[in-house]
C-alpha cells in the first residue's frame, strides 16, 4: 500500500518561534524554536508532565500558545486554520473514537470529517485499510469491543485517510504489539519517504532508517 | 460540506439509538412531570385547563436541560471533539448538526407527546393546535440555545449547575411567548403576533448560535 504512493504535492514547513505556554502559574516550556522541513522526524522527549502533549495541542492549533506562534510556511496556523487543517492528521492521547460505533462507521465519520482522498462508499479501499491496521474482518464489531491496542490502530488509521503532509502523533506506539509497532513505523517511513513532516512523543525509541531525526527535549528546556 | 452535516447528523441518531435508556430519560421526566401536576393541585378542570400550556412549557424546558449536557460532554471525553475541530470542515456546521440531532432526540418526542398530555389536561382543541405549534417552533430554540451553554462549560468538571444558570434565564423568552400564545388561543384571540416572535427566535437562534458554540468550544477545548 505504501510503496504505491505518489509524492506528496503541496510539501511545505513548519516552524515554530519562541514558544512559550503557562500552565498554574509557571512555566511549563518557554523559548520552544524549530524549524521542520519535508522528510524530516521531530521526536519529542520529556518527563512525564513536561509539556509534551501540550506542546502537541499547539501545533495542532487547539490550545494557543501564551508566547510566539506557529508556522506553517511561514504563515501563522490561526490565520490560515482552514488550509492548515486540510494538511494535518492528529493522533491524540484520547483517541477520538466512538465506543457505540463499529470501526467502518468510525472510519467513515474520520473520512468524512478529514475530507479524504477517497471516497465514503469505495469499500475497497475500506477493506484495504483495515487491512493494513489489522482490523478485517472487524469491521462491523463496535469500538468498544476492541482491545486497547486495536483501539490505538483504528485511531492511527485516520493518518492514513488523506494525504496530510503533516502527522501530528502522541505516544502512536503504546499498547501495541511488535507487529503494530512494526507497521506504524513502516508506515511513518513512507510517510517521509513521500516528503512528509511528522512530530512525534514516544517512549519508546521509533526505528526508522535513513530519516533526519531531530530529538528536542522539554525536560531540558523547562 | 453537506456530505458532513449528514454523517455528523446519522452519527449522533445512531448513537442515541444504541443508548436507548439515555434516550428516554428527558422524555420520562416529560410525561411524569405533567402527569404528576393534576394529582398534586386536584382533578378541577377549569384550574387544569387554565394552567396546561404553563405545565408542559415548563417541563419540557427542564427536561430539555436535562439532555443538553450529552450534546459535547461525550465527545469531549474520548476526543472526538478535538478531531472536529481540527478537521477541514466548518466547525459551525458539525455543531449545526448536533444541535438538530439533539432535537429530533429529545425536542421531536416532546412535540409529539406534549398536544397528547395537554388533552389530558382539557385544553380545547384550539389552545391544543397551538400548543402544537409553539411546541414546534420553540422546542430547536432550546436544543441551539443549550448548545451555547454547553460549549462554555463543557470544560469544567462540574458545569451542571453553571450550566442551569446560564441557560435557563435565555430560556424565559420561548416560555413567555409560547404560553402567552396557547392562552390567546384558548381564550379565543389571535395568536400572530407570539407565533412570529417565536418563529423569529427559531430563525434567529439557529443563525446565530452555532457560531458562538464554536467560539466557546475552542475556548474550552484549550
Amino acid at each position: 500500500m505504501f510503496k504505491s504512493l505518489p509524492a506528496y504535492t503541496k510539501s511545505k514547513r513548519l516552524s515554530v518561534k519562541n514558544l512559550a505556554v503557562e500552565k498554574q502559574d509557571r512555566w511549563l516550556f518557554q523559548n520552544i524554536n524549530f524549524d521542520l522541513q519535508p522528510k524530516e522526524v521531530l521526536h519529542l522527549e520529556g518527563e512525564n508532565g513536561s509539556g509534551k502533549t501540550t506542546l502537541l495541542r499547539v501545533l495542532c492549533g487547539l490550545t494557543i500558545a501564551d508566547e510566539g506562534d506557529v508556522y506553517w510556511n511561514d504563515v501563522s496556523i490561526q490565520k490560515q486554520s482552514y488550509d492548515y487543517h486540510l494538511q494535518l492528521s492528529y493522533v491524540g492521547h484520547s483517541d477520538g473514537i466512538k465506543q457505540d460505533l463499529t470501526v467502518v462507521e468510525n472510519l467513515r465519520v474520520a473520512m468524512v470529517l478529514s475530507r479524504s482522498i477517497y471516497k465514503v462508499s469505495d469499500k475497497q479501499i475500506l477493506g484495504d485499510i483495515l487491512k493494513n491496521i489489522g482490523l478485517e474482518n472487524k469491521e462491523d464489531t463496535l469500538a468498544f469491543h476492541l482491545s486497547a491496542g486495536q483501539r490505538r490502530r483504528l485511531a492511527f488509521a485516520r493518518c492514513l485517510l488523506n494525504d496530510s503532509a503533516l502527522w501530528i502523533l502522541d505516544e502512536p506506539l503504546t499498547a501495541l504489539d511488535i507487529k503494530g509497532i512494526a507497521f506504524i513505523e513502516q508506515a511513518i517511513q513512507a510517510h517521509i519517504e513521500r516528503g512528509g513532516l511528522a512530530v512525534i512523543t514516544s517512549h519508546q525509541p521509533l526505528n526508522i532508517k535513513n530519516v533526519r531525526c531531530t530529538r528536542l527535549n522539554l525536560s531540558a528546556v523547562a | 460540506m453537506l456530505q458532513a452535516f449528514l454523517i455528523i447528523l446519522q452519527r449522533d441518531l445512531i448513537l442515541a439509538i444504541r443508548h436507548r435508556a439515555e434516550l428516554m430519560n428527558p422524555m420520562l421526566f416529560f410525561v411524569l412531570v405533567v402527569v404528576l401536576f393534576p394529582l398534586g393541585i386536584g382533578a378541577e378542570a377549569t384550574i387544569l385547563e387554565r394552567i396546561a400550556p404553563g405545565i408542559i412549557w415548563i417541563a419540557a424546558l427542564l427536561s430539555a436541560l436535562l439532555s443538553l449536557d450529552r450534546i459535547f460532554r461525550t465527545d469531549m471525553e474520548d476526543g472526538s471533539l478535538e478531531q472536529m475541530l481540527i478537521s477541514a470542515q466548518p466547525m459551525s456546521l458539525l455543531i449545526l448538526a448536533k444541535i438538530i440531532a439533539h432535537w429530533i432526540i429529545t425536542g421531536l418526542p416532546v412535540v409529539l407527546v406534549g398536544p397528547l398530555l395537554a388533552l389530558f389536561l382539557g385544553l380545547s382543541a384550539e389552545g391544543i393546535e397551538t400548543l402544537f405549534f409553539t411546541l414546534l417552533l420553540g422546542t430547536p430554540v432550546l436544543s441551539a440555545i443549550g448548545s451555547v451553554g454547553v460549549a462554555l462549560t463543557v470544560g469544567l468538571r462540574r458545569g451542571g449547575v453553571v450550566l442551569s444558570l446560564l441557560v435557563l434565564p435565555l430560556y424565559v423568552p420561548v416560555l413567555i411567548f409560547a404560553s402567552q400564545a396557547v392562552d390567546a388561543a384558548a381564550a379565543g384571540f389571535p395568536t400572530a403576533a407570539p407565533i412570529a416572535m417565536l418563529s423569529a427566535l427559531l430563525l434567529l437562534s439557529l443563525s446565530l448560535t452555532p457560531w458562538a458554540a464554536s467560539a466557546a468550544l475552542k475556548m474550552s477545548v484549550s
